[in-house]
């Protein structure tokens, strides 16, 4: 099976993680995946199943509190939250995304 | 997530992964929902859902492996600082090394003499049929005197000759130096 092209980057799916958790409160993993994609309107494809490593692992660095709770159609989903260090990890990601934006495109101008 | 909220996991590792597999069925269901609601049939949203989600047994390993490698690092970190901390106080470290050497080491002895003496069973053929057989001092002797438990010999009379021929039900006799 050929993998789709725009996988998200590795190392990016914390930073969008985080940034989505961030912004809309505690989520579930499926919406996670869903709300990434669409608001990258489909430019971003998760692949769903490295989600929940990546989920697991930030919880485990504390960056993510979770909770079980019940889903509007009645289904049971562990939601997750951004913690407080995750705040803090989240303004590292960042500036280490925009670095990484500005060198690459400097190379790619000056070259 | 505290040291105590982890050696729970550890402990209750079954629970975790049933709750790892709760959450990516969740995923798996919700993705069915989805393509039904688009017009998919059932079965083929059903592929479509785990066709999607890639290899379902990978990412759940993959997934508990990202539990249990975090818990040996932090046991391997735990164990550097330990480390370190004993360099840094190199007479305390060789006194508690010292002590727990002793310590262990004697009672390594006294359970090996005790387990030698007392609890294996002898090298003999049954021996939860053993009797032990002592001797009396001589001057309890005259008469038709018997100890509480143990059949009256003279120290005369201790040979082993002597003693089968009074014991019949005994099969063997073996004289002991401790008597």
């Amino acid at each position: 099976m050929s993998k789709p092209k725009n996988d998200v980057l590795q190392g990016t799916l914390t930073l969008l993680v985080l940034r989505v958790l961030h912004a809309r409160g505690p989520m579930h993993g499926y919406a996670i995946c869903n709300h990434i994609q669409s608001v990258s309107s489909d430019l971003l494809r998760v692949e769903e199943g490295s989600l929940y490593p990546a989920l697991h692992r930030m919880e485990q660095e504390g960056w993510l509190a979770s909770s079980s709770g019940v889903t509007e159609k009645g289904r049971k989903a562990k939601f997750y939250s951004i913690t407080k260090s995750g705040l803090l990890q989240l303004e590292a990601e960042k500036e280490s995304w925009s670095r990484l934006i500005r060198g690459v495109s400097r190379v790619l101008r000056y070259s | 997530m505290s040291w105590f909220a982890r050696i729970v996991n550890v402990l209750r590792a079954g629970k975790l992964g049933q709750e790892l597999d709760e959450e990516l069925n969740f995923h798996l269901a919700e993705r069915v929902d989805e393509l039904v609601a688009g017009g998919m049939a059932r079965d083929e949203a059903r592929l479509e859902a785990l066709r999607r989600f890639g290899n379902v047994t990978v990412h759940k390993e993959r997934t508990r492996d990202v539990n249990v490698e975090r818990i040996l690092d932090l046991a391997v970190s735990d164990l550097r600082y330990a480390i370190r901390q004993l360099r840094l106080a190199p007479g305390f470290a060789a006194v508690a090394v010292l002590s727990l050497a002793l310590g262990i080491g004697a009672n390594t002895a006294i359970f090996q003499l005790i387990d030698a003496l007392r609890l294996r069973s002898l090298p003999v053929q049954d021996p939860w049929e053993l009797a032990a057989i002592d001797t009396a001092p001589d001057f309890y002797t005259s008469g038709n005197y018997r100890s509480r438990n143990r059949p009256l010999l003279t120290r005369s009379s201790n040979n082993c000759g002597c003693t089968s021929r009074h014991f019949r039900t005994c099969s063997h006799l073996e004289t002991s130096g401790l008597t």
